[in-house]
């Protein structure tokens, strides 16, 4: 037994146990507190299983300092840049006129430059989107983009404009309505006699999860849909009045779209576009990331609302014109407001989150509270993404309560203390989405420990800040796309 | 993964075994050091490779270099500690 002496005293191991001892107060310090199972399952941190430094705050108490007294519900209008035509660019000299999302001759050659500086040997194509093969990507994900009915295409050997045909018909230039398509294949208990789905708002927050999940989507979060929250969905949506009405029944006008008192509940839901092809976006305007997640995620929007709908519910889209993604993400514990403005940071994805939406229901939700994991401290020392804007339209600096520069973008000035972007004159370029900090995967064990450090003090973000760049996290070279063995179905990783 | 965690952890365990049968006289700091050192070298290998299969090839190599480099300070560190104060005893 002599050998198996430890040379370990009494004194040294209880020094020791001391140090594990404070090593775990401190993570259990750090990590969110729960008083029991129910809470755990509750929480938006458990709904989405958020990583464990995600941290929940109070309701309406997120991050970003919100003078409710001052926000108003705003028209709805999308201030951008006026589109330009193929003429525009053929007059100019300069490739790109039919990719062009909103950039000018003037700024495609800008990107251009700054794209052949980030990338050697890169070049516009004949389109502006790079080569031949990415181009043809990127043209491909377009098909019924936003949920618009497709114009002219072949069909039995004929070009019919199927938009067209269905405008004709009283129909609308989408499949994304107000009321959802409430298709003919959709059933509603009620309607048999049968009694509608009895779940607990838990249990209905929950369902919600797992048949957006099912359908393509990836996390969700919901708030009471009350006075301060109502703020955030527009007064206008395409024209038309939204007003809340003491009906039964949602219902639609030429001239309003009515919410139901009792649709008292806005579900928020997520969906992630390709990580690898985000980051190497580049040339004109975003790419086929971005347009394939438009192509996918109307559809998994719509046909949720047929699920709502199925469970004997209503289910309301307003649209990506008809509500304030950024707040209400922040007020539902979907992320946090960060230095893009628009974009929600989220914990587990960054701001690779194609779709933060929104959808007003009468089904029984657990509002979820905003959480905090240290992106809009770390933002503030970051500024990695507005660094990387080639127009400069990224607001620069500390969070402020107002931003001229933003002015005509309509954002509301004076409403919360944070980041606005010009987004008036942003052409949407391919740039900024893919150079967020808070992107990265968590495969290796130093994305955890940054993260966890981050959520709890800043004092080293500036110190993480200058590593990411050395590291050379952030955007790729687009070339590479095409011999990544490892990307995944919908080139997203839905392991974490 | 599991497996090769379990490899890993049963031939570390021997290792450690080995060594309280060597009756060295390891101080608990060395214990100490050794362990921080085994960490760094899990710390490389998981970081090099993981950010591989993250398409990230200059936070592999770099992370691998800072963390190698912590994993032989400390390692010679420790060794040399061991033979000296054993030379001494």
């Amino acid at each position: 037994m002599k050998e198996f002496h430890s040379t370990l005293s009494r004194r040294d191991f209880m020094k020791s146990l001391g140090v594990v001892g404070a090593g775990l107060g401190t993570i259990s310090a750090a990590a969110p507190v729960f008083h029991d199972l129910d809470e755990v399952t509750s929480s938006a941190i458990g709904i989405n299983k958020n990583p464990w430094w995600v941290k929940e705050r109070d309701f309406k108490n997120p991050t970003v300092p919100i003078d409710w007294s001052k926000v108003t519900r705003q028209m709805g209008v999308f201030q951008s840049l006026p589109r330009p035509t193929v003429a525009d660019f053929e007059n100019a000299g300069v490739v790109g006129g039919t990719s062009t999302d909103l950039e000018t001759p003037e700024m495609a050659l800008t990107l251009y430059d700054a794209m052949a500086k980030e990338f050697p040997g890169w070049t516009p194509g004949y389109a502006g989107m790079g080569d031949v093969r990415t181009t043809s990507l990127c043209n491909a994900s377009k098909f019924m983009m936003m949920g618009a009915w497709p114009g002219n295409m072949e069909m039995g050997g004929k070009r019919v404009n199927v938009q067209a045909a269905i405008m004709a018909a009283g129909g609308s230039a989408t499949f994304t309505p107000w009321l959802g398509p409430q298709l003919d294949t959709t059933t509603r208990p009620q309607d048999f006699g049968a009694p509608v789905w009895q779940g607990t708002p838990e249990e209905n927050l929950k369902t919600c999860r797992t048949a957006i999940r099912f359908f393509g989507g990836s996390d969700v979060a919901a708030l009471e849909l009350d006075d301060d929250i109502l703020k955030f969905i527009h007064s206008q949506i395409g024209g038309k009045e939204v007003v809340v009405e003491d009906v039964d029944e949602a219902y639609e006008t030429v001239t309003k779209m009515v919410i139901p008192r009792k649709c008292k509940w806005v579900l928020m839901w997520s969906a992630r576009q390709s990580l690898e092809g985000t980051r190497r976006q580049a040339g004109i305007t975003e790419n086929f990331a971005v347009w394939y997640s438009y192509s996918r995620f109307p559809k998994v929007g719509a046909q949720f609302q047929e699920f709502i709908r199925g469970l004997g519910y209503q289910a309301l889209n307003p649209g990506m014109g008809g509500f304030l993604a950024n707040p209400l993400a922040a007020l539902s514990g979907m992320g946090e407001h960060g230095r893009m403005s628009s974009p929600t940071i989220t914990p587990k994805y960054g701001t690779t989150n194609r779709a933060m939406w929104a959808l007003i229901t009468d089904l029984p939700l657990l509002p979820t509270p905003p959480i905090d994991f240290g992106a809009y401290k770390f933002c503030k020392t970051c500024g990695i993404c507005a660094d990387s804007c080639p127009f400069g339209l990224i607001q620069q600096g500390d969070p402020t309560w107002e931003n001229p520069a933003s002015a005509k973008s309509g954002i509301q000035q004076g409403t919360f203390e944070g980041w606005r972007t010009n987004t008036a004159d942003c052409p949407h370029c391919p740039t900024c989405q893919g150079t967020c900090p808070f992107n990265s995967k968590p495969d290796s064990f130093i994305h955890a420990v940054v993260k966890g450090t981050v959520a709890n003090t800043p004092l080293l973000n500036s110190f993480f800040t200058n590593m990411e760049k050395a590291m050379d996290y952030g955007r790729k070279d687009p070339e590479e796309f095409w011999n990544l063995d490892n990307d995944f179905t919908y080139g997203i990783d839905t392991s974490y | 993964m599991f497996f090769a965690g379990l490899a890993v952890a049963v031939v570390l365990t021997l290792f450690v075994v080995w060594l309280v049968r060597q009756q060295l006289g390891i101080k608990w700091y060395e214990w100490v050091i050794g362990l921080l050192a085994v960490s760094s070298l899990f710390a490389t290998v998981q970081h090099y490779f993981s950010s591989l299969e993250e398409n990230e090839p200059t936070s592999a190599w770099m992370g691998a270099l800072i963390f190698g480099i912590i994993f032989l300070v400390l390692a010679a560190l420790d060794w040399q500690l061991i033979v000296r104060h054993k030379k001494t005893a």
